[in-house]
């Protein structure tokens, strides 16, 4: 267990300058996007009631009161979004290959060391998983700073405060990574792990047969997405409504799901007891 | 314990960060706003099977659902995760025959109008969607023997099914061994809809064959620019209502438009007799649409200057019996306020949506056999739940618990 913490610890602390660089960026990128909306709104307004002669009351049912909405749902903050997922997928290859293509062949000092090889696997899953979730809660402290700063430059009169759930709910890809509920939480960010188990199963397939395993690797991501969507296909193309219940269906994807990720973390033990190469 | 600082800081920013979120999550409708069904007048036990559905709409963009019943209100996303994993209330007729006859609801739509039930069966008519093609050639047909738990099940061409844009099931009649599926089957012209035909189709449940076809009625979906003609189709038991509307366009003094439904042509059916009969409606009396039969009174409803209007028509003697003028204090009634009502147990249900958010929704109970209110209430907010100028509720369609 110690070993574990100990090799948990080193992947993260491997990650955390690329990982503190990008949390930084987004930040800063939010926060400018935020200023630039508000003063942006701001300076309308006061144009169209100090110069344009229009009391407030015209200008906000005209133009309604700004809120963190109007932040959230503008294409440069979707961006920011869009470029963590981004490097968190890039990272899930890299995660691995870093070790093959650094210096001196890490990768040989780590499947030397004397611990089980699936410990390797584990932090690294971790690792991505503490990644996600490390962004997605960085995500809620900054709409809690943005409100702040939406509080400092517009009036109250001009303004709408929404709370958190609110803003997560009025986006149209907030609830994606903050479901609106805890069951639903643990729903998607199962899938999520699952995600990331098969494709890290795909990557050992390439490192184990190199050329080959590129098509073994692709082939095994597909089958297991393939074999986990399908119940609920067979049932999309059968009926017209459902034949199991939602939480039959809940049920039999969950064990499917569990199969998946026990066959992906079987083939991984294997291939990296006995194929891996370095 | 030093070294591994940036991992313990990631792991209690998560815990903390997302615990507190959905900590904030399963507490956020405590601020919204609650009801109760508060008695004006009349018997608060006409109430206890009634549930309320409607929306709130806070801001441009957050929606919840949310439901009234005599006890109070539940919001959606308060509900267990087993009744909010379809993302919306289920109607409750639906859940209470999936919950009764789980086995024989699998793959089932839950509409009322494709179900047939006495103390003996639970009947099943609807033309499912083929997957491959985007549209519907077949009837299926199940029945559920309650007794003895056995299922019939068959499914069969729908026939002439090509001489239709669309065939819809309106009602389900099961008499003996065989089973009568009523249905409004659509023809079109250069993609609009011309014509309806209201069918019913007989079939032998023991052989699966189609025993009998009738038209019992059409109409021309022709639409002029003071109004349009409608058809309404109401089964109960053997008996068949088919009402032809004219539904007018008027337009108020300060330029708001509505419409008002008049019947021009009620036709009965009865499906164990094959017999159709025709009504002669009172002259220049706006009647209204069918709503029940109870005995041989034909009940209908209306809406005539802001006021609710039931009358009931004597089908033997084809004249009407009673009638009565209900004040409901709503500043908007509309047609769909009609098609919404609900009928149970002799007693009809009438909660009109209301139109402007600020307006107290009225509940009205009418006791059909004496046309008499058997309950008047409000649907008022609970304690200091106010509702802020951002927040917008509409009571939208009413259901009754068994």
């Amino acid at each position: 267990m110690k070993n574990f913490f100990k090799l948990l610890n080193f992947e993260l602390n491997r990650f955390s300058k690329l990982y503190f660089v990008l949390l930084s960026s987004i930040g800063i990128i939010q926060i400018i996007i935020t200023v630039l909306k508000a003063r942006a709104y701001l300076t309308r307004a006061n144009n169209a009631v100090l110069k344009g002669g229009m009391t407030q009351h015209e200008f906000i049912e005209m133009y309604s009161k700004f809120s963190m909405i109007d932040v959230i749902h503008s294409i440069l903050f979707a961006g920011t979004l869009a470029i963590g997922i981004a490097a968190i997928l890039f990272y899930i290859f890299f995660i691995w290959y870093r070790d093959w293509f650094a210096k001196n062949t890490f990768v040989y000092r780590l499947l030397t060391l004397p611990t089980s090889r699936m410990n390797l696997f584990f932090t690294k899953v971790i690792t991505i998983m503490m990644s996600v979730l490390g962004l997605v809660t960085f995500q809620l402290m900054m709409l809690n700073i943005e409100k702040t700063i939406v509080k400092w430059i517009i009036p109250k009169v001009y303004r709408e405060d929404l709370r958190i759930v609110d803003m997560v709910s009025a986006s149209e890809y907030l609830p994606i990574i903050l479901p609106q509920g805890i069951a639903e939480f643990f729903i998607a960010y199962g899938l999520g792990l699952g995600f990331v188990v098969i494709v890290f199963t795909a990557i050992l397939f390439e490192r184990s047969f190199r050329l080959k395993g590129i098509i073994f690797g692709l082939l095994y991501a597909f089958i297991s997405i393939t074999i986990f969507i399908l119940p609920i296909t067979i049932q999309l193309l059968m009926y017209e409504n459902l034949y199991l219940y939602p939480m039959e269906l809940l049920f039999v994807q969950a064990v499917t799901w569990a199969v998946i990720v026990a066959a992906s973390l079987l083939v991984s033990r294997y291939l990296l007891k006995n194929k891996v190469t370095v | 314990m030093r070294k591994y600082w940036k991992t313990i800081a990631l792991s209690v920013f998560i815990v903390i960060g997302i615990s507190m979120f959905y900590i904030n999550v399963n507490t956020v409708t405590k601020e919204f706003p609650r009801f109760n069904f508060k008695i004006i007048e009349g018997n608060e036990e006409a109430v206890d099977k009634l549930v309320i559905n409607g929306d709130l709409y806070n801001g441009m963009t957050n929606f919840e659902q949310f439901r009234v019943n005599s006890t109070g209100t539940t919001y959606l996303r308060d509900e267990p995760f087993s009744k909010r994993i379809i993302g919306y209330y289920q109607d409750i007729y639906g859940e209470d025959l999936q919950k009764e006859y789980r086995t024989f609801m699998r793959g089932k739509s839950t509409d009322p109008a494709k179900f047939y039930e006495t103390d003996e069966i639970l009947a099943y008519a609807e033309t499912p969607y083929s997957f491959w093609s985007y549209d519907t050639y077949e009837f299926e047909i199940d029945i559920l023997n309650k007794k003895t738990k056995k299922t019939v099940s068959f499914s069969t061409p729908i026939p002439d099914r090509a001489n239709y844009w669309y065939v819809a099931p309106y009602g389900v009649y099961v008499d003996e061994n065989e089973i009568s599926i009523i249905t409004l089957n659509e023809q079109v012209n250069e993609d609009v809809i011309e014509n309806t035909s209201v069918h019913v189709y007989t079939y032998n449940i023991d052989t699966e064959q189609l025993v009998g076809e009738e038209v019992i009625d059409s109409l021309n979906y022709s639409s002029s620019e003071d109004g349009y003609n409608d058809i309404q189709v109401m089964a109960i038991d053997e008996n068949i209502f088919i009402s032809q509307q004219k539904v007018n366009y008027i337009e108020t003094e300060d330029d708001f438009a509505y419409e008002k439904v008049n019947t021009e042509k009620i036709i009965h059916y009865n499906v164990n007799t094959h017999t159709k009969e025709e009504f002669t409606l009172p002259e220049k009396q706006e009647i209204g649409m069918p709503i029940t039969i109870i005995g041989d009174e034909l009940f209908l409803a209306s809406i005539n200057d802001n006021k609710l209007e039931i009358i009931s028509l004597n089908l033997i003697e084809g004249e009407i019996n009673s009638q009565k003028e209900i004040e409901v204090s709503n500043s908007f009634l509309s047609l769909y306020d009609l098609y919404q009502a609900k009928v149970k147990d002799g007693k009809y249900y009438f909660i009109p949506s209301s139109e402007d958010f600020n307006e107290t929704t009225m509940i009205t109970v009418v006791d059909l056999e004496s046309l008499t209110v058997d309950y008047l209430g409000e649907i008022e907010p609970v304690g200091s739940s106010a509702i802020d100028e951002e927040v917008e509720m509409y009571f939208s369609y009413p259901e009754l618990r068994k």
